[in-house]
């Protein structure tokens, strides 16, 4: 009973690495399913930061000297807001043409 | 003299020069000019002819007369041990049949320089004739015999470009695709024998130089290959060696071409298809003559087919009505007859009438070739008819072709008797009768051409033209060979007719001059009462027909090349379509539906995209994993590392 315990409350590498993982997914699944193109922007944060997570969960448990993991993270965020920005105005130019949020309107990948 | 047979190979190279300057000439405006073309021509078959007549006299001279022999040659191919020699190889035979090509094709081209010259095609015309004079001296004179196929190829292929040489005609072309397709028919024989030959000298002889089949050495190789085959395999080479001489002169089952062959210009018919390609199947038989003579049974295979076809188109010949078939035919018959001479031992006489037969066969073409003409291109004996008072010198020289051919008077008379007497010698009595009969019949169908041609009324439309002057004179020169020949060569006959070849000679002392010459006789009075009195011609309705068809056999081949031809390509057509392009149908139908099942995967949409790409993403990488621990795995086992 207190081996389980343990498991679950002391926090290891496993836990962080598992809550990414469920994040990751949760981020897929959603940009999956969304039929909101903005729903879909929300999910790709989603795995953004699920990738995130991982980094600076081995950094703080491999890497205690150098931080590589959390400076790449750091990059990393300030990469993703960029990505977010042009898929925003992206975004919005089809918005202009379509006329419309849902993703059922955005098949032009046939062409 | 001795220059002459030492520089003889200049002959075959000269028509070539001449033939590659006329066809090329022409489109690199050199040569334009239809006289300098005929000059050219002319000069090059004279220069032939004076080293042929040089090289026979130096001949004469030499000291061993029956067994002269020159040869000269230049390794052509090598491939280990085995050496394929180009050159040439003079000997009696070769010498004769050199005279006889030289002077006929010299006489022919003078001719046609005067009758073709309104064609518009006639540079090509004498380009073609020097092709076929440059392809007939190399077969005469190729001192092996695979150089002999290539030549002999050659003058199949020039012999096709002449008879289609009005190729706008669809008779002319078709006819030159049959005499092509029965050469090859033959041809294929031929080589076929070539090869056997080749490869029992080189595996079994002592000296590999035999397995080229020089004719230098033929009756060692005759000797050699006699012993090592036994009987059956020995008669199937010389069958399928004979197969090629069969085909080319038209022998019996090969035999329907020949008449076809007519559609060309009629000097090609006097030059090739009476006097000297048809006679390259005799001669080749007289080249290999001691490797035949070695088999009773080839010899009367030989005889046999021979007399076939001599009494077959001798029959056909007496109920045709065009001028030139008739010829054509009764050429058919004298080649059968040089056949059943050679089968039956008739050696020398064989090969004179051979000699005498191109002369006066020529002479009887160009001479239909002056009727042609002076009519506008009428070919019917119907249409003809007292032509003797429009065209004197053609009915004289006609008339001594008929007396020879005949063997009633003139050079056909000793060349018959010579065949005829030697027939008797060796005992040959079926052969002698066959012999007679078509004597006979020659004698009839000949005088009935003469007199419905050149006797009686008139029964054409157009009024004959007048001939000139060229014309004439050529077919007078040979008319003065046809009466002379017989007379020069009886002088010093067994000196230089022996063809380097011996037989042993019969003292049997038999006289069958008076046979002969009434059999003859019968013919040419019943063609007289018949075509020349008011007596009507008896017509046996079957007898006629039959003949007239040609016993059917053109139908035959055609049924056999045409309908069945045409059900079994049918057959095959429905494979082709159904099963093999059913096939292909099949695969590409395979391919368009998995491609349609692909294609359900391209949505457009960008969701669809991403789930198929993770998807993907992580079965690649499961795959890694497994793989990676299978690997770790087995490296632990093996106690490798890990």
């Amino acid at each position: 009973m207190t081996d389980t315990i343990n498991l679950i409350f002391d926090i290891g590498l496993y836990h962080y690495l598992f809550l990414a993982l469920v994040l990751f997914l949760i981020g897929f699944f959603g940009a999956i399913v969304s039929k909101n193109i903005l729903k879909v922007l929300i999910s790709v944060e989603f795995m953004l930061t699920a990738v995130n997570i991982n980094f600076i969960a081995f950094a703080s448990f491999f890497d205690n000297i150098h931080l590589q993991g959390f400076v790449f993270s750091l990059f990393y965020i300030a990469v993703g807001a960029v990505e977010i920005a042009i898929a925003l105005a992206i975004f919005y130019l089809m918005f202009q043409s379509k006329q419309s949020v849902n993703t059922e309107d955005y098949n032009g990948g046939k062409e | 003299m001795e220059f002459f047979v030492n520089n003889i190979y200049t002959i075959i190279l000269f028509p070539l020069w001449v033939f590659l300057l006329i066809i090329l000439g022409r489109f690199l405006n050199v040569v334009q000019s239809r006289r300098v073309i005929a000059l050219i021509t002319l000069a090059s078959t004279a220069y032939g002819m004076v080293f042929a007549i040089g090289s026979f006299l130096y001949m004469l001279t030499a000291s061993n007369v029956p067994n002269f022999a020159y040869e000269s040659s230049y390794p052509f191919l090598k491939i280990a041990d085995y050496s394929l020699n180009f050159g040439v190889y003079v000997d009696n035979l070769s010498l004769i049949m050199l005279l006889v090509v030289s002077v006929i094709s010299f006489v022919v081209q003078l001719y046609s320089s005067n009758y073709m010259w309104q064609d518009k095609s006639f540079p090509r015309f004498f380009g073609y004739l020097n092709l076929f004079n440059f392809s007939m001296l190399g077969l005469v004179l190729s001192s092996n015999l695979f150089q002999t196929y290539v030549f002999w190829e050659l003058v199949g292929v020039s012999s096709y470009l002449l008879i289609g040489f009005w190729y706008k005609k669809l008779s002319a072309s078709q006819a030159a695709k049959k005499a092509f397709i029965m050469n090859r028919i033959g041809d294929f024989g031929l080589l076929a024998g070539t090869i056997i030959v080749s490869y029992f000298m080189y595996q079994y002889s002592d000296a590999t130089s035999l397995a080229t089949i020089p004719f230098a050495n033929i009756s060692d190789i005759g000797t050699y290959l006699y012993s090592y085959t036994n009987d059956t395999i020995f008669a199937i080479i010389c069958v399928l060696l004979l197969f090629g001489s069969f085909a080319k002169s038209a022998q019996f089952p090969l035999h329907t071409w020949l008449a076809d062959a007519m559609e060309g210009p009629t000097p090609v018919s006097a030059l090739i298809h009476s006097a000297t390609m048809v006679a390259a199947g005799v001669y080749l038989i007289a080249r290999l003559y001691p490797i035949y003579a070695l088999s009773d049974w080839v010899m009367n295979f030989i005889a046999i087919i021979g007399l076939i076809t001599a009494l077959i188109c001798a029959y056909f010949a007496i109920t045709q009505n065009d001028l030139k078939r008739i010829l054509a035919y009764s050429t058919n018959s004298q080649l059968g007859l040089m056949f059943l001479a050679l089968g039956a031992g008739a050696y020398t006489g064989g090969l004179f009438h051979l000699v005498t037969h191109a002369f006066f066969k020529s002479m009887l073409f160009l001479c239909s070739g002056i009727v042609i003409h002076s009519l506008l291109n009428q070919q019917d004996i119907r249409y003809m008819g007292g032509l003797r008072k429009h065209l004197p010198t053609t009915a004289i020289c006609y008339l001594i072709g008929c007396f020879s051919i005949s063997g009633l008077l003139f050079s056909g008379f000793y060349s018959k008797e010579m065949i005829i007497k030697s027939l008797l010698e060796n005992n040959h009595y079926i052969f002698a009768i066959g012999f007679l009969l078509v004597a006979l019949m020659t004698a009839f169908y000949m005088f009935r051409s003469y007199f419905v041609v050149f006797e009686g009324e008139y029964r054409g439309e157009n009024p004959p033209h007048k001939t000139n002057f060229i014309l004439n004179f050529c077919i007078s020169v040979l008319a003065i060979f046809t009466v002379l020949l017989g007379y020069l060569t009886h002088v010093n006959f067994e000196k230089f007719v022996q063809f380097g070849f011996n037989i042993t000679q019969s003292t049997k002392n038999v006289n069958p001059l008076f046979i002969s010459l009434s059999v003859a006789l019968i013919g040419l009075l019943l063609a007289f009462v018949f075509y020349n009195t008011k007596v009507k011609a008896i017509k046996l309705p079957i007898l006629y027909k039959l003949s007239y068809n040609r016993f059917y056999i053109d139908n035959l081949y055609d049924f056999i090349s045409g309908k069945m031809y045409y059900v079994v390509s049918r057959l095959c057509a429905f494979f082709d379509k159904h099963f093999v392009d059913g096939l292909v149908i099949l695969s590409a139908l395979g391919v368009r539906s998995v491609s349609w099942v692909l294609s359900k995967f391209q949505t457009g949409n960008f969701q669809s995209y991403l789930a198929y790409s993770v998807v993907f993403l992580a079965i690649v990488f499961a795959g890694l994993m497994f793989a990676y621990t299978m690997i770790i795995q087995y490296s632990l086992l093996s106690g490798v590392g890990g």
